[in-house]
């Protein structure tokens, strides 16, 4: 178990079972730890991010035309000692879990060394593959991450009309080997126009081979995805569909996790769930640089690893942490939100959407979420109806 | 879902009792091991108790568990 002061309290980390536990200042002395020091000082954001995306290669070969770090076969790559570094870096600052990604993190030479180092200095490295080259051997030695998803966007013509290549058999075999090898894994599902129809049977092959989760990621006009954002972007009928989708995919697959990725929150909340126990249960929306920061191949860090709003290197991130002016810009935008995030139950959550989105779209990163159902309800001048959904 | 965690905290506490006033603000299960994957389980989003019903005292569920008799741990 691990503390981490807060203004708050304190968040408790705990890998049996798996969870962040935000604690208040009573319960940080019940488990024996100092007083925070932030609550007479409170610092208004995070002491550190939870979760950092470290990005431990930019090269792959499959050249997927949305990729959000438009990797290569020789795309940009970090050395180990580099990596090694960052590792370190983020110890110090704090963070919990280490988000290992690509291009195709099984590349690097150095990556299960890499994982280990994370897990002496207390991280929990978790991994995402799109499964290429993922032997059984590799399976074996996936068994220090805390969990291991692999990209699959769809199975045959649905992968292919995502990704450009024929890989989800690929894909499907690295699920299994990594089930037999008893490391937890799931895969990621970007959902697109393209993927839009093959969630169910995709999600239905996963239980089969015993994935733990189905993470559903928003496509993101970043990267290579820019070029083609437009035709592939989900349109307003589809975010307000999204909801009772999943809720009907979560009843078919009792033991499937259905998760959302940040961007997705604003889709959710058309739905109308209660703002207390999103938070109550951690729901982050947009929480680029406060619960979430990256670094990617190149060294760069930014506040997520979709946006190139950077902060600088990875010693710069963790030793300006509490000041630098980009993390600053991006922690103040939620609390000057104009409407309707403004007057939204959901803004403390959701944040104003996806900046990523929105930059593509309107050209700056800071304004409502344009894509956000209840944002095109207002720009029309309209009532926002919530998305009915039913019980199970 | 709360029980293995009632076990952490109350282990990592020792034998002190939890304080009455004490409260668990949010509870983050599971890991995420994307670049962006900080939503949640939609299901429990929409399918659970309404958050004031929801066991997400655990100090309460403390207090309640330490009352049970011998035995009926777990
Ligand atoms: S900009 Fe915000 S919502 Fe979009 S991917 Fe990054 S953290 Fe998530
Ligand atoms: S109106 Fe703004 S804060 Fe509310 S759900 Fe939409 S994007 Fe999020």
């Amino acid at each position: 178990m691990r503390l981490r002061h807060e203004d708050f309290g304190a968040i408790v980390a705990l890998e049996e079972p798996p969870a962040l536990i935000h604690v208040d200042h009573a319960l940080v002395a019940w488990l024996g730890h100092p007083p925070s020091p932030f609550a007479d000082a409170p610092l208004g954001h995070l002491s550190a991010p939870t979760e950092v995306h470290l990005m431990v290669t930019n090269r792959c070969p499959a050249a997927c035309p949305g990729c959000y770090t438009a990797a290569t076969p020789d795309g940009d790559e970090p050395g180990e000692a580099e990596l090694l570094d960052a590792v370190d870096r983020l110890a110090g600052l704090g963070v919990f879990h280490l988000a290992l990604g690509g291009g195709e993190s099984l590349l690097h030479p150095a990556l299960f060394r890499v994982a280990a180092h994370a897990r002496a200095r207390g991280l929990v490295p978790n991994l995402t593959t799109s499964g290429l080259g993922l032997t059984p051997a590799l399976a074996q030695a996936c068994r220090v991450f805390g969990q291991v998803n692999v990209s699959l966007d769809g199975l045959d013509a649905t992968y292919r009309a995502s990704r450009g290549y024929d890989g989800a058999e690929t894909a499907l075999r690295a699920l299994a080997r990594l089930g037999e090898a008893g490391v937890p894994c799931g895969v990621n599902y970007v959902l697109s126009q393209a993927t839009w129809e093959g969630l169910e049977a995709t999600a239905a092959r996963v239980a089969e081979l015993g994935g733990n989760q189905i993470e559903i990621l928003r496509f993101k006009p970043a990267g290579r995805g820019r070029s083609d954002y437009e035709r592939l972007a989900l349109s307003e009928a589809q975010a307000r569909q999204l909801t009772p989708r999943l809720l009907a995919l979560t009843a078919s697959h009792p033991g499937l996790q259905v998760k959302v990725d940040c961007s997705l929150v604003p889709f959710l909340c058309a739905a109308d769930p209660e703002p207390a126990l999103l938070q109550a249960l951690g729901v982050y929306g947009c929480e680029a640089g406060n619960a979430l920061a990256s670094v990617d191949a190149g060294g760069r860090a930014t506040p997520c690893s979709f946006v190139d709003d950077a902060v600088g290197t990875v010693a710069e991130l963790a030793d300006g942490w509490r000041s630098h002016p980009t993390l600053a810009r991006w922690r103040a935008y939620a609390d000057t939100a104009p409407a309707p995030c403004r007057g939204c139950a959901y803004r403390a959550v959701c944040k104003g959407g996806c900046k990523v989105v929105t930059r593509h779209r309107q050209g700056d990163w800071f304004a409502p979420d344009p894509e956000c159902p209840r944002v095109l309800a207002h720009r029309r001048g309209e009532a926002f109806v919530p998305v009915a959904i039913g019980r199970p | 879902m709360t029980d293995p965690i009632l076990q952490a905290l109350q282990a990592a506490a020792g034998d002190a009792p939890p304080p009455p006033q004490g409260r668990v603000l949010a509870v983050k299960l599971g890991y995420n091991p994307n670049s962006s994957s900080v939503g949640s389980v939609v299901s429990l989003l929409f399918w659970s108790a309404t958050a004031g019903a929801l066991a997400l005292n655990l100090t309460a569920a403390l207090l309640a568990k330490r009352r049970e008799p011998p035995g009926d741990e777990g």
